[in-house]
């Protein structure tokens, strides 16, 4: 799931080295892991989560959404939240990104263990 | 010029950023209804935080980030990356037209003028071409043709295997155009001189930049890349591939036969008959044969030819004129059956009657051969010399089909022979069949 040596998101989030494509995605199945979410709403938890850590260009979110709809992971409903507002696109978790999602923090978890061990002053 | 709301302001750029993609209609109003949801929602918060209605409009717009890049991103994440270089590109979308930087005109120009030569090129060659080869020749043309209609669109929406193709172009036809005024000096060639002016163009940052966010062209792109730059010069290669719609030595059967008179043991004279017999023609459908027969084309010779010399044992036919040979009469192929010559009214002598040299060719005219019909050419020679001629000559007839393939045969005055393909002809005389 996650892939450390992917392409990049569509711009490079302020004050994090890298982030791939597939790390990108996972972070955003663990956001919508929580409860079900919109873009708007997936990118502010996302900055208020990491404290500005990851803090994206907002549309970047979108086209990483698309990739996990059309990847099967996630499925979008739109909900009408009253007059004058234009209504949002919800997005929860399938099983395939449940899935996904269990495999891509094992791998995370292996990846930050190694990179630790390597980076850790001896 | 009515100056938009904010809330319009927000809807337009997120339909300029779907104007960069390539998604379907239906795809394309809910992520535009969606995007705006995004942006409003922005708007509608940074009014709460104290900002006027165009202030937080912008700021709305600044941090959603760059259209054009999200433009792509959205297109890849809906297709394959090689949707969005072929089909994508030929899907109308708004691109900037503004900022083109030095040299996009004439890299596009070169490109335009590449898809039109391939063009005219495929025409020409057409016209001289057998059925299979003329297959493979479209095809590889059509494919060639396009590419520059994708690389032309492409270049459009600063995609950067577009530069990539525009260089190489660039390249192969300065470099061609080179060999060429090498081979035959003061050599005038338009894509040779548009390419020259591209060069200068092409290889400056100004165009690195314009296509600098589009993805890097990796090793095998690179390669197809150049594979597309060649692909017009399959015609010029396409001879060398067998064209099973043609006959081939297997569809031609020849014997020879030499009567020959004695004086005293020794051959006096005689008569070498030649009779050829074709199971299959390997000649176009008219409207292509005219053009296949004539030898003006390039490098073509669709000159068929009979060869009548001595064998490979020893010369019948000493050096020398008064040791030498007269011949009567004249080698030239005729239909057995009805007389009527079956050659190009070309009869080549090699050297003079007297026949020292020993090489009698006959031009055959592709337009009169017919499919299991026997034709005949025959020669006769009469030794000039007292002795006579040595013992049992060997005399050979060579038919060799227009460069590409051929059959011989050898005969003596004891025995008649029989054709055996020849796999490589004396002389090939055209890459064309």
């Amino acid at each position: 799931m996650s892939d450390h040596s992917g392409a990049e998101p569509a711009e490079r989030p302020t004050g994090v080295p890298h982030l791939s494509r597939g790390d990108f995605g996972l972070l955003i199945l663990g956001l919508i892991s929580r409860r079900e979410m919109y873009g708007y709403e997936i990118v502010a938890e996302l900055r208020a989560t990491t404290k500005g850590t990851i803090d994206l260009p907002e549309g970047t979110v979108y086209p990483a959404l698309r990739r996990l709809e059309r990847d099967g992971m996630v499925v979008g409903h739109w909900v009408e939240v009253g007059a004058g507002a234009p209504r949002r696109r919800y997005y929860r978790l399938t099983l395939d990104g449940e899935r996904a999602l269990t495999e891509g923090r094992e791998e995370w978890r292996l990846f930050k263990v190694a990179a630790d061990a390597l980076l850790e002053p001896s | 010029m009515t100056e938009l709301t904010p809330a319009e302001r927000l809807r337009s750029h997120a339909e300029r950023i779907l104007d960069r993609t390539s998604v379907r209609e239906r795809d394309r109003e809910e992520l535009v209804e969606e995007l705006y949801g995004h942006l409003w929602q922005r708007w509608q918060d940074g009014i709460g935080a104290g900002l006027s209605g165009d202030e937080a409009a912008d700021a709305a717009i600044a941090g959603f980030g760059d259209a054009d890049r999200l433009g792509r991103e959205m297109t890849s994440a809906y297709h394959s990356r090689l949707y969005a270089s072929t089909i994508g590109v030929l899907l109308p979308a708004v691109a900037g037209s503004s900022d083109r930087p030095y040299g996009y005109g004439r890299s596009r120009a070169l490109v335009f003028l590449t898809g039109f030569f391939t063009l005219v090129g495929g025409a020409v060659v057409a016209n001289m071409q057998t059925p299979f080869r003329l297959l493979v020749s479209v095809l590889a043309l059509l494919l060639a043709f396009f590419i520059t209609v994708l690389a032309y669109r492409a270049l459009a929406r600063r995609q950067r295997w577009a530069l990539v193709y525009v260089q190489v172009l660039a390249l192969a036809f300065v470099a061609g155009w080179i060999v060429e005024c090498v081979v035959q000096p003061v050599q005038v060639s338009l894509l040779g001189i548009v390419a020259l002016v591209v060069l200068d163009a092409v290889f400056r940052k100004d165009l690195s930049l314009w296509v600098g966010s589009s993805r890097r062209t990796g090793k095998l792109l690179g390669m197809v890349i150049v594979v597309a730059v060649l692909l017009p010069y399959v015609p010029l290669a396409v001879g060398a591939v067998p064209d099973p719609t043609q006959a081939s030595p297997a569809d031609l059967s020849i014997t020879v036969r030499a009567d020959c008179t004695r004086t005293g043991g020794a051959v006096a004279g005689g008569t070498v008959t030649a009779t050829i017999r074709w199971a299959r023609t390997d000649f176009l459908p008219n409207g292509f044969r005219p053009d296949m027969a004539r030898t003006d084309l390039i490098g073509a010779s669709s000159a068929s030819s009979l060869q009548f010399d001595p064998g490979a044992n020893g010369l019948p036919f000493p050096r020398g004129l008064e040791d030498g040979v007269v011949v009567t009469g004249n080698w030239t192929m005729v239909d057995a059956e009805t007389g009527l010559p079956a050659d190009a009214g070309v009869l080549v002598f090699s050297g003079s009657s007297f026949f020292d040299v020993g090489v009698v060719e006959d031009a055959i005219d592709p337009g009169s051969i017919q499919a299991n019909r026997t034709y005949r050419a025959s020669l006769g020679f009469i030794s000039q010399r007292s002795t006579g001629l040595p013992d049992d000559p060997i005399f050979r007839v060579r038919y060799d089909h227009q460069g590409r393939w051929g059959a011989e045969a050898f005969a003596t005055c004891t025995r008649s022979g029989v054709g055996q393909p020849v796999t490589t002809p004396v002389q090939p005389t055209s890459q064309f069949p």
